[in-house]
């Protein structure tokens, strides 16, 4: 983080009795778009103009943006996989930022860019000891994790026998006892019965969601279908978080589809979709594409649905993923080293260093899908701002595919650099849309904090967590998000300029 | 094995964590005085533990003489508060709680780190990471492995349940499992299922080698000896026979990583053909500790690497392997004052004797029997047996998360306690060397 020296430094760093004045508010939740107000602030929550303001520190906020703190609705940033992902590149490591963090140095620089909350989305159940452990020493940020739980044999073997009320009743109880145990916050499916076939040794016999899982009548389609119904009965906040079959495979948007088709009314969340979103079949110039048309059009008819993006920027990266197979195609692909590891009777992880480049095709590919899911949704609220950290980008990239959504000559200028096929084929070449702050603020706190389930956080109301982002107004959009002017996290004034100012523990956000 | 008369004051019945060996053994009771379910290293370990409990040994010394704790304490501060440069290191033998206040101390301090494990003293350093390597739970190997491969390893002696426990039993089909002991020793479980290839000592990076390229379709060269080509062609033979593969490894003492490098991707390209995986025990060249996982885990999140962490920073650390491992710095005198958590491991204890005039010691273990002869400056605060009094918890060698019983909780101060100790006293000396600024 380097920051110029703060132009107006706050007078304290703990300042947890104040008012903002003046600030331009973008509080989408309660339809305040660029509005100028003050915001009160005690014991950590926004609160009501007080009758008597005495003991309230004014902060000036005039000519400043305010938002929510950002919420990271799908990121990766503790456990087994995250530490093997800061050891598999020690040239990554020395990277600044490194390409996979420390995990005080990822909370220092979420807060230096504003956000507030984040989510480590695939931790195996039996790993969320270690997990917790570590992300104890995440400061700042409130975090809490998804868990891998589809993976565990007793569930799976619940899930094949839950074709009636009473057997979808032990499905609900175990769902409920591994999210307890292993204090998570939600529950993912990594490859639905992918972990099956692959401990098997026959990965290749997966290939779409209607193959019965090895010695089973349960499907990978039956498998998401029973699940997402027992999350939801068992009340948990964040519907069942799915990364669908054939993730980075050509034509997988299929899979998607019919992934989309299966939950039919069932609320569902669709991570990192632009890894799935591909047309064609033998990865070469002429066939492989964009399969985002179909895909959208199906997401913005079925409001039960949300998703994440899973945005790729290019430079150099590590990938992570709870999708041991996909992880070995795509090392076997690029060549790469890679880790796997596997859990009893649950799933694992794989880990390999990637670069995406603009002048390849399948990069190029996977850039312009991401920002065709951003630009031809039609319903901001329903989607996610990510980019899956750090398997497409780091999250530190953020202002820059912020700037890349709300500002089209920027993008033109970088469309216009990627590989020539992509440019000759892709529909984001006719896509002028432009994000407008209040969009930007959607994408980035209201929604994820809304499908994520926190009622206190995304929002500006009263009651609400007093994370707060404060933002210099700026014509460059990525200059703008990179360096807020000050981060508030529960009241407490966290970063100023890019310089942290104090260092709050945080809280673990748990279902249970 | 038969307890000393003194002890049957053991806690009794309810199955207890066995701390001798990285395997965290999670079912041993101690029922009338006897050690149930544990192996003879780990119940003489116990039994030896529970008798040496509550003995009326002092809580602390200062150059081998008998101090109020508060006083050793305050010195152990002072020594620390003014070292040029301090080293943390010990790690593998701690809870993950204490490894952590032990970094907290480091960080304080701006310490080097280094836990003394393979990759901090190998000069390939990261050779692994730079290869990739497929890995499995110990568990996974009991429940699918029906080939396992003992690759010039003894775990009879490293981790001597470790058999017993995810080898002996029939996998999850209920199938028999084939058991290839490859390297000098045969072991001890010799029969049908189980066939020892002899290889000398020293040859299992040819052997590797030699392997991986017959499982590539690939001739030997005509130099092979005959007797690695036929050791290979039978290990090649029984691979295509199995159903999934575990190659159960132990390379923690080579040196340069070579090893470690060929055999990781012996296994990869087996993995190419059929679900296989290594089982790395890799106690290192220093014995490694209950918690040498743990260790590396802390320091990873910590500080980005496993080890040889040249100053301890949350914000990301200098890794230099093989430059700032526990036991060059203390060998090239480039620390004066080392804290360590238990015992430093043998070969770092070694040097650190050599040493002992020059570089002052504050250690914080369980009897000060177990850190050698006093010649220098030493502080040493003794904390709750590390076998039988330690709360808390530890990361076995596959990544399992193990809460710890102890036969004993609550008798004696805990390491975790002690270290907060140091670290508050530390930081007062820092402050007033400050001016009372913080």
């Amino acid at each position: 983080m380097n920051a110029p020296a703060p132009a107006q430094p706050a007078a304290a760093a703990d300042r947890r009795r104040f008012v903002l004045e003046g600030g331009t508010l973008h509080d989408p939740a309660h339809g305040r778009d660029g509005v100028v107000a003050d915001l009160w602030v005690d014991g950590g929550r926004i609160v009501p103009p007080p009758a008597d303001p005495r003991g309230f520190d004014r902060i000036d906020a005039r000519g400043r943006v305010v938002m929510p703190g950002g919420v990271d609705l799908h990121s990766h940033v503790a456990g087994t996989k995250v530490n093997a992902g800061r050891r598999i590149a020690p040239h990554l490591a020395r990277h600044r930022p490194a390409a996979v963090p420390t995990i005080h140095a990822t909370g220092a620089l979420y807060a230096a860019l504003g956000y507030t909350t984040v989510f480590d989305a695939a931790i195996a159940t039996a790993a969320a000891g270690i997990a917790h452990l570590e992300l104890a020493e995440l400061p700042i940020l409130d975090k809490g994790i998804y868990l891998l739980a589809a993976d565990d044999a007793g569930l799976l073997a619940a899930l094949d026998r839950a074709i009636d009320p009473a057997t979808a009743r032990d499905v609900e109880r175990l769902v409920a006892a591994a999210i307890h145990a292993g204090r998570g916050w939600a529950v993912k499916v990594a490859n639905p019965g992918g972990p099956a076939f692959w401990k098997r040794g026959r990965r290749g016999d997966h290939r779409d969601l209607d193959t019965p899982l090895p010695g089973m009548t349960l499907t990978g389609r039956t498998l998401l279908e029973r699940l997402a119904r027992a999350v939801q009965a068992a009340g948990l906040p964040h519907p069942l978080h799915v990364h669908t079959a054939n993730l980075g495979l050509p034509g997988n948007w299929r899979t998607l589809l019919e992934t989309m088709r299966t939950f039919d009314g069932i609320p569902a969340h669709l991570a990192h979709v632009q890894f799935h979103s591909y047309s064609g079949g033998d990865l070469d110039a002429d066939t492989f594409g964009s399969g985002v048309a179909p895909l959208v059009e199906w997401f913005d008819a079925h409001p039960e649905l949300t998703l994440d993006v899973g945005q790729v920027l290019f430079g150099d990266t590590v990938a992570m993923t709870g999708d041991a197979a996909a992880a070995e195609h795509l090392a076997h692909a690029t060549g790469v080293p890679w880790m796997s590891h596997d859990l009893h009777l649950e799933g694992g992880c794989g880990v390999l260093p990637i670069r995406y480049r603009e002048r390849s095709l399948i990069h190029a590919w996977q850039w312009a899908i991401g920002l065709e899911w951003f630009l031809s949704a039609a319903d901001p609220w329903r989607l996610v701002l990510s980019t899956d950290h750090p398997n497409g980008a780091h999250f530190t990239a953020y202002p820059h595919l912020m700037r890349l959504l709300g500002d089209a000559a920027f993008r033109r200028e970088a469309f216009a650099r990627i590989h020539p096929a992509v440019r000759a084929r892709s529909p984001l070449a006719g896509i002028d849309r432009e994000y407008s702050l209040q969009e930007l603020c959607i994408v980035t706190r209201a929604a994820p904090a809304r499908i994520a389930g926190l009622p206190d956080k995304g929002h500006l109301g009263v009651g609400a967590d007093a994370d707060i982002t404060v933002y210099r107004r700026d014509a460059d959009l990525s200059r703008m998000f990179a360096m807020p002017a000050q981060v508030f996290k529960a009241g407490v004034l966290v970063a100023e300029d890019g310089e942290l100012r104090s260092l709050p523990a945080g809280r673990i956000l748990a279902a249970t | 094995m038969t307890p000393p008369a003194a002890l049957s004051s053991g806690k009794t019945g309810a199955t207890v964590t066995c701390t001798a060996c990285p395997l965290l053994c999670e079912d041993i009771r101690i029922d009338a005085g006897r050690c149930h379910q544990a192996c003879d290293r780990g119940a003489t370990a116990l039994l030896t533990a529970l008798a040496a409990a509550g003995d009326g040994m002092p809580a602390a010394w200062e150059n081998g003489g008998a101090v109020d704790l508060a006083v050793a304490i305050a010195r152990a501060a002072e020594l620390l508060s003014a070292a040029r440069r301090p080293l943390v290191t010990g790690l593998p033998a701690a809870t993950l709680e204490s490894i952590a206040a032990a970094c907290d101390i480091a960080e304080t301090l701006g310490a080097a780190v280094d836990g003394g494990l393979p990759e901090s003293f190998r000069s390939a350093g990261p050779t692994i990471a730079r290869a990739g390597e497929v890995t499995a739970a110990w568990e996974e190997l009991r429940d699918r492995a029906d080939l396992v491969l003992f690759w010039c390893c003894d775990p009879d002696t490293t981790h001597p349940r470790f058999r017993e426990r995810f080898v002996a039993p029939p996998t999850a089909a209920g199938g028999r499992r084939r058991c290839l002991t490859v390297g000098p020793a045969a072991g001890p479980h010799d029969g049908p299922d189980h066939v020892h290839l002899p290889l000398d000592r020293g040859r299992g990076l040819e052997a590797a080698r030699c392997l991986h390229l017959l499982l590539g379709g690939r001739h030997l060269p005509s130099s092979t000896d005959p007797r690695l080509a036929a050791l290979c062609g039978s290990l090649l033979t029984a691979i295509r026979a199995a159903g999934c593969v575990a190659v159960v490894t132990d390379v923690g003492d080579d040196a340069v990583g070579l090893e470690a490098w060929s055999i990781v991707h012996l296994v990869r390209t087996i993995a190419h053909e059929r679900p296989a995986f290594e089982v790395p025990l890799a106690t290192g060249p220093t014995g490694g500790g209950p918690d040498a996982a743990g260790a590396a885990a802390v320091c990873t999140w910590r500080y980005g690497a496993a080890g040889a962490i040249a100053r301890a920073d949350r914000t990301g650390s200098l890794f230099l392997p093989a430059e700032s491992d526990a036991g060059r710095l203390v060998a090239r005198g480039e620390v004066d004052v080392v804290l360590v958590l238990g015992s430093a491991g043998d070969a770092v204890e070694r040097v650190l004797a050599d040493r002992a005039a020059a570089i002052a010691t504050v250690r914080i273990c369980d009897a000060p029997a177990a850190t050698g002869a006093v010649t220098g400056r030493t502080i040493q605060l003794r904390c709750a047996s590390g076998l039988t009094g330690t709360s808390g918890t530890m990361l076995r060698g596959d990544g399992r998360l193990v809460t710890l019983r102890p036969c004993r909780p609550g008798v004696g101060r805990g390491m975790h306690d002690l270290l907060d100790a140091v670290h508050r006293a530390v930081r007062v000396d820092r402050d007033a060397a400050a001016g009372g600024r913080p």
